[in-house]
């Protein structure tokens, strides 16, 4: 059985508020943007040299563009449907790092980050979802709530 | 926009930069950062190691990571992909519709390949096993195909127990593509004076790695020949006397790249980036 760490964020920092044709429109707050930021950064520099061969280095740079010039603008977060299609490989990428396994990237960040992005996906994409387990485990980790 | 320039890759060169690149490294030497495959031979190993989770707090038992391969050596790794890889019933893949990368999985091994024409490690795309390869890769079809739904196309999808070519044509219209349009997948498009294929292509007596820090630091992924254990599983005609031994061959190897780089001249240095590592020197010329 799989306990979640005491550390974990539990709350969701990242989430949908609607789609509007090929857009997707997200509520996250200035600090969440700027660690989606700072995610693709990492996954687009990490000398993990498997992850350009999954996920596209170009898209993950054009996805962290739009992202940027939003940072400040206020709680909303507008991306296209290709742009959150092209973050998804990133954190499919990264995903097999166990839950202690980031020696260089904060694992409480990537955990939120990762659950929040594949949630948002699996609603938008439904037809076609991930079927792709969460590495938070709300139910259990619950239990250190408070 | 980078100039198109005329290219020569091949099937063979694609896998040889694939088998001698990071992924030799990283899946058969065990240099991965993951805690679970430290110091494990992916395809060789039938599971991770135990570690311990300082985040979990806990030991993590070992995971299956899939049948023992027997994978020991660069050519036992080109000769599975070549041989029984891509020619397997049980390897299904898609081409991705924005840049016409190939990725693949053959179910029996759980052995997943990506063909990626321009990662940092200039190796032209990677293989790897672990314990979710299966649903990490139904996770990137999944999104490969919303990516076509979005686009409104269909996405291609390959499968050898379809049609039992179907790998091998994709890969060889992949390899066509490149040769006559490299503009388009060796070169990066934010730099127009990207290098991509000088820096890959043309090393072609080291493949898969950028030529300045090879032969010391990468001595095991220049070892020829097949390990015993691998020649034995698949019937190869390799007579025992030549056989490979990996820490033997590879220390053999370091040794000669060291010799090597003792005795670099900046000249030498220079003539063998425009001749290669096995040309004859240039004799000096004889004092009057």
């Amino acid at each position: 059985m799989t306990l979640a760490s005491p550390t974990a964020i539990l709350e969701p920092q990242i989430t949908l508020h609607s789609v509007e044709s090929d857009d997707v429109i997200l509520h996250a707050s200035p600090e969440w943007k700027k660690k989606l930021i700072d995610f693709l950064k990492y996954a687009e520099t990490t000398d993990d040299a498997e992850i350009d061969c999954i996920a596209n280095i170009t898209r993950l740079e054009e996805a962290r563009e739009v992202i940027s010039k939003q940072v400040r603008s206020s709680d909303i977060l507008k991306l296209s449907k290709l742009e959150l299609l092209s973050i998804i490989p990133a954190f499919i990428a990264l995903s097999d790092y166990p839950a202690g396994g980031f020696y260089d990237y904060p694992a409480d960040d990537f955990d939120r980050l990762h659950d929040d992005i594949f949630d948002i996906g699996d609603t938008v994409f439904e037809k076609n979802k991930a079927h792709w387990s969460r590495r938070i485990k709300t139910e259990l980790s619950s239990k250190f709530d408070g | 926009m980078a100039k198109s320039q005329s290219v020569n890759l091949t099937l063979d060169t694609l896998i040889e930069h694939i088998a001698r690149g990071h992924a030799f490294d990283k899946h058969v030497l065990g240099k991965d950062h993951k805690p679970g495959m430290q110091g494990v031979n992916a395809f060789n190993a039938t599971e991770t190691k135990e570690y311990f989770d300082e985040k979990l707090g806990r030991s993590v038992p070992p995971q299956s990571l899939g049948k023992q391969l027997f994978i020991e050596t660069p050519d036992d790794l080109i000769h599975y992909i070549k041989e029984n890889f891509l020619l397997s019933e049980n390897t299904s893949g898609y081409i991705s519709v924005f840049d016409q990368s190939v990725s693949l999985y053959n179910s029996e091994d759980n052995v997943a390949l990506h063909l990626s024409l321009q990662n940092k490690e200039f190796d032209l795309g990677t293989i790897y096993r672990y314990p979710f390869t299966q649903d990490r890769f139904a996770a990137l079809k999944g999104n490969a195909q919303n990516d076509a739904d979005a686009l409104g196309k269909p996405l291609p999808v390959i499968d050898n127990g379809q049609d039992p070519k179907a790998v091998m044509k994709a890969i060889s219209e992949l390899v066509s593509d490149v040769n006559a349009n490299p503009q388009n997948y060796l070169f990066n498009k934010n730099n127009p004076e990207s290098t991509v294929q000088n820096r890959v292509l043309s090393n072609a007596s080291r493949p898969g790695r950028d030529w300045v820090n090879d032969e010391v630091l990468h001595a095991p992924n220049n070892v020829k020949g097949h390990s015993q254990a691998y020649a034995k599983a698949n019937k190869l005609d390799v007579a025992p006397s030549d056989y490979v031994c990996i820490k033997q061959a590879s220390a053999d190897e370091f040794n000669v790249g060291r010799a090597r780089k003792s005795l670099r001249s900046g000249r030498v240095l220079n003539a063998i980036k425009e001749f290669g590592l096995d040309s004859a020197p240039e004799p000096e010329p004889e004092l009057a």
